[in-house]
C-alpha cells in the first residue's frame, strides 16, 4: 500500500523522497507527515515546514476528491532540494493517473465569499512561491510546488540520501 | 495498513451553551464526522454554541468548509457560534482564510 519507490529521475534533480500511497483520505497524513519531517530534517523553520505540509495535504486532498471522484487511484510523492545563489529551493511534486481536472477549474476563490469549499488552492498557493499543474500525454496530473528556502536548510542535511 | 486518524466528538450541555469537543485531526478522512455531529447538534435549540479546538492539532480546509457551514446553520437560526481556544496553528489558517474575523474566536474558556 505504500512503497517507497524507485522513481524514473527527473531532468533536473535527483529527488530524496519518493513516497508512493493509495489515494485515500485516511491515508493523507502520510504525506503531510513526510513533508513536515523531511523539511525540518532539511531545517526548515518549523512554521514554513509546517505550511508545506499543509499545502501537500490540500493538494492531495484535491486528487482524492477531483482526480480519482474518490475512487481507486495512487498519488505519487517525490522530493527534492537544490541550492540557489539565494538559499535553497525545494521542489515537491505530486503525481495521480486521474482525471484530468481543467486549468481553469483549479483555481483560488474570492475569500470575500463566505462559503465552504475551494479554499485548498488558495493555501497552496500561500505556502509556495511557485505551483503548476501539467496534464500529463500519458493521462493523469504532474503538480509542481516550489518554495525557497534560507541557506540554512541547505547547509544541514546529513542524510545519508542527500543528493 | 488501517490508518490511526481519530477524532472523537463531545457535545454537551453546560448552563445555557451547547458545548462541542473535537479531539483529534481534523482533515479529509475525518472532517465527515465532524460535519455529521454539528448537523445533528445544531438541528434544534437555540442555546449559543461553542467548539472547543484546544485539542485538534491540526485542521485542513475541509475541516474549516465544515466550520463555515456549522456558522451559516447558526445565523439562520440566529444563534451563537464561537470557537475557542484553538491551537496557534490552527487559529493561522484562520487567518489565512481570512476567516478570523467572519467567526468569534476566543482563547479563554467561558
Amino acid at each position: 500500500m505504500i512503497a517507497a519507490t524507485s522513481m524514473p529521475e527527473s531532468a533536473h534533480y535527483n529527488s530524496e523522497i519518493a513516497v508512493e500511497i493509495d489515494a485515500r483520505p485516511d491515508l493523507l497524513g502520510i504525506l503531510r507527515g513526510t513533508v513536515e519531517f523531511w523539511c525540518r530534517r532539511r531545517g526548515v523553520e518549523d512554521e514554513q515546514a509546517h505550511q508545506l505540509a499543509m499545502a501537500v495535504d490540500e493538494a492531495a486532498a484535491n486528487i482524492v476528491r477531483h482526480a480519482y471522484g474518490l475512487q481507486d487511484g495512487r498519488i505519487r510523492m517525490r522530493c527534492a532540494a537544490r541550492p540557489t545563489d539565494r538559499g535553497g529551493e525545494l521542489t515537491i511534486e505530486l503525481e495521480d493517473d486521474g482525471k484530468q481536472v481543467p486549468a481553469d477549474l483549479i483555481k483560488s476563490r474570492d475569500l470575500n465569499d463566505i462559503r465552504p469549499g475551494g479554499l485548498g488552492v488558495h493555501l497552496i498557493q500561500e505556502a509556495t512561491d511557485e505551483v503548476t499543474w501539467q496534464h500529463l500525454p500519458e493521462g493523469g496530473t504532474l503538480l509542481t510546488m516550489r518554495v525557497h528556502v534560507p541557506a540554512p536548510a541547505m547547509e544541514t542535511e546529513n542524510s545519508p540520501h542527500g543528493s | 495498513m488501517a490508518a490511526d486518524n481519530v477524532l472523537t466528538i463531545d457535545c454537551s450541555s453546560e448552563g445555557n451553551v451547547l458545548r462541542v469537543t473535537p479531539r483529534g485531526e481534523v482533515d479529509l478522512s475525518t472532517s465527515p464526522k465532524l460535519r455529521q455531529a454539528l448537523q445533528a447538534a445544531l438541528a434544534e435549540g437555540e442555546q449559543p454554541v461553542e467548539i472547543i479546538l484546544s485539542e485538534v492539532p491540526y485542521m485542513d480546509s475541509s475541516g474549516v468548509a465544515t466550520l463555515v457551514e456549522a456558522l451559516q446553520m447558526c445565523r439562520r437560526q440566529s444563534r451563537d457560534l464561537t470557537l475557542v481556544r484553538p491551537s496557534h496553528r490552527v487559529a493561522s489558517i484562520f487567518k489565512i482564510y481570512k476567516l478570523d474575523t467572519v467567526f468569534t474566536i476566543r482563547d479563554h474558556d467561558g
